[in-house]
């Protein structure tokens, strides 16, 4: 039965001495967390507008190519792709680390994602930017570097937010690798203190980090609204 | 965008070559390609197996039947709920948004699995996955029903009133017939969203597809289930995927004319 006594709820879901001693695993497993997900957006940031600026060069191999990519990522959950590759690979003789596994998969995934965004970001741009920029000489390089990326920068960054909270999120998913990231450390903690409050903890964790970011996001898509 | 790009290809090709050959060299020069049919590829050795993943199949489409039903049910409320513009309620359903959509769909699935049993709140593992899904896909549903009934020129409301509709009357004949069509496309992806979203199910013990292939990965001694999982899931989100985008598209043209 529920019994909502609040000295009951305390002493289960917040009991402090539970946590005695334990905080050390509960912070290494956060910064465990916070490596992966800063080294994913880094790399799926910046190989995602590299698959972006191939995209928009309208070479319909290529194009092929990323859109199998792209549609292949959509239809393909995080779960199954890192059990292929951190449970299956060994088979072919290919090891990679539990952390190595969870980058690389949870960076291929996004990039599909974030190439999208920035595409559509670029294209939103005037055609007739591109055009002053060739008139003034610029390279093709020199026109992306300071014409096009930080114009498409803006007008994804809503889009671009949302995909690092996704980030984020999707580091919680690495719990099934032998890893011992946030989630992962705060279920040994509970198993071994048969006691929730490690649970209770690390999701006060998690939404320290993300809550500032979700209501970021929304207030970013909210002004783009607006501007539209 | 007409980029001359013909002056340019033979520097992406290299380019393109570059970052494959990279990657290559990285990730595939170690692996022993003999091994690659026997092991990933063995279907002779699933032969009259195949039977097993009927059962998880039908459990995952019945998880995404019934989290979506929840998800779209408890937005649409929240989306009416929302207009009424009272200003406590409008409170509470902003924090609700904000805490779902913060939420990792693993955090909270493995909360209410393992942390409620202790006050007395003991789900079996298929309802918790189907009752965290519920909770975070209404977040990002209730978000897409009030952009599609804001996306409704007042006018009309104010139209329908005037023909003494109740505010009931006009939403129902009004108001949603027009949003729908806001509405649709976004509600494909968050169907698509659910359906990946079940495979977390995994952790939390349920009978479902990956665990049934990594039982008889066990078994067989080769990873041919687990491709032949994804390949299933592949198929599975594959037509949504199609389907929503085509809907996107369209929806991104009629917005334009």
């Amino acid at each position: 039965m529920l019994d909502f006594d609040i000295n009951e709820i305390k002493h289960i879901f917040f009991n402090m001495e539970v946590m005695e001693g334990q905080w050390g695993l509960l912070f290494s497993g956060l910064w465990v967390t916070v490596k992966i997900a800063a080294v994913s957006i880094i790399f799926s940031t910046i190989l995602g507008l590299l698959v972006a600026i191939v995209r928009i060069q309208n070479n319909s191999a290529y194009n092929l190519l990323l859109i199998a990519y792209l549609e292949f990522c959509r239809a393909t959950p995080i779960v199954v792709a890192l059990i292929v590759v951190y449970f299956g690979l060994p088979f072919l003789n290919i090891t990679f680390s539990p952390f190595q596994s969870a980058v690389i998969v949870i960076v291929f995934v996004h990039t599909a994602y974030i190439g999208e965004a920035f595409r559509s970001g670029i294209l939103a741009i005037n055609k007739s930017q591109n055009e002053a920029a060739q008139s003034l000489g610029l390279n093709q390089i020199q026109t992306y570097q300071y014409i096009l990326v930080p114009q498409a920068f803006r007008i994804v960054l809503p889009t671009l937010a949302n995909q690092w909270t996704g980030i984020i999120k999707d580091t919680s998913i690495c719990t099934i690798l032998a890893i011992t990231e946030l989630l992962k450390a705060a279920q040994i903690i509970a198993a071994w203190k048969a006691n929730p409050t490690p649970l209770v903890m690390s999701t006060l964790m998690y939404l320290l980090i993300l809550i500032p970011l979700t209501i970021f996001t929304m207030r970013l898509e909210k002004n783009a609204r607006i501007k539209k | 965008m007409a980029l001359n790009i013909y002056k340019y290809l033979p520097n992406l090709s290299i380019f393109v070559a570059i970052v494959l050959l990279v990657v290559y060299g990285i990730f595939f020069s170690a692996a022993d390609w003999s091994l690659f049919q026997e092991q990933f590829f063995n279907f002779e050795k699933m032969q009259g197996r195949y039977h097993i993943f009927i059962s998880p199949l039908i459990l995952i489409l019945k998880i995404s039947f019934f989290s979506c039903f929840w998800a779209t049910l408890i937005g649409f409320i929240m989306a009416v709920v929302r207009n009424f513009n009272n200003i406590f309620l409008n409170r509470f359903i902003t924090a609700y948004v904000v805490l779902f959509r913060s939420i990792p769909a693993m955090v909270l699935v493995v909360l209410v699995y393992f942390a409620l049993p202790y006050v007395g709140l003991n789900l079996i593992s298929t309802s918790s996955v189907i009752a965290s899904l519920s909770l975070l896909f209404s977040a990002y549903t209730t978000e897409i029903f009030r952009s599609g009934i804001n996306s409704v020129d007042r006018f009309q409301l104010d139209a329908a009133n005037a023909l003494g509709m109740g505010s009931m009357q006009s939403m129902r004949w009004v108001i949603l017939p027009q949003a729908l069509r806001i509405i649709i496309p976004p509600l494909t992806s968050v169907l698509i969203d659910i359906l990946k979203t079940t495979s977390i199910a995994y952790v939390v013990g349920v009978p479902e597809l990956i665990a049934r292939a990594r039982q008889m990965e066990g078994v067989i001694g080769s990873v041919t289930p687990l491709i032949f999982v994804s390949f299933l899931y592949f198929i599975i989100i594959l037509p949504v995927v199609l389907f929503s985008s085509r809907l996107e598209k369209r929806s991104r043209r009629w917005s334009k004319s």
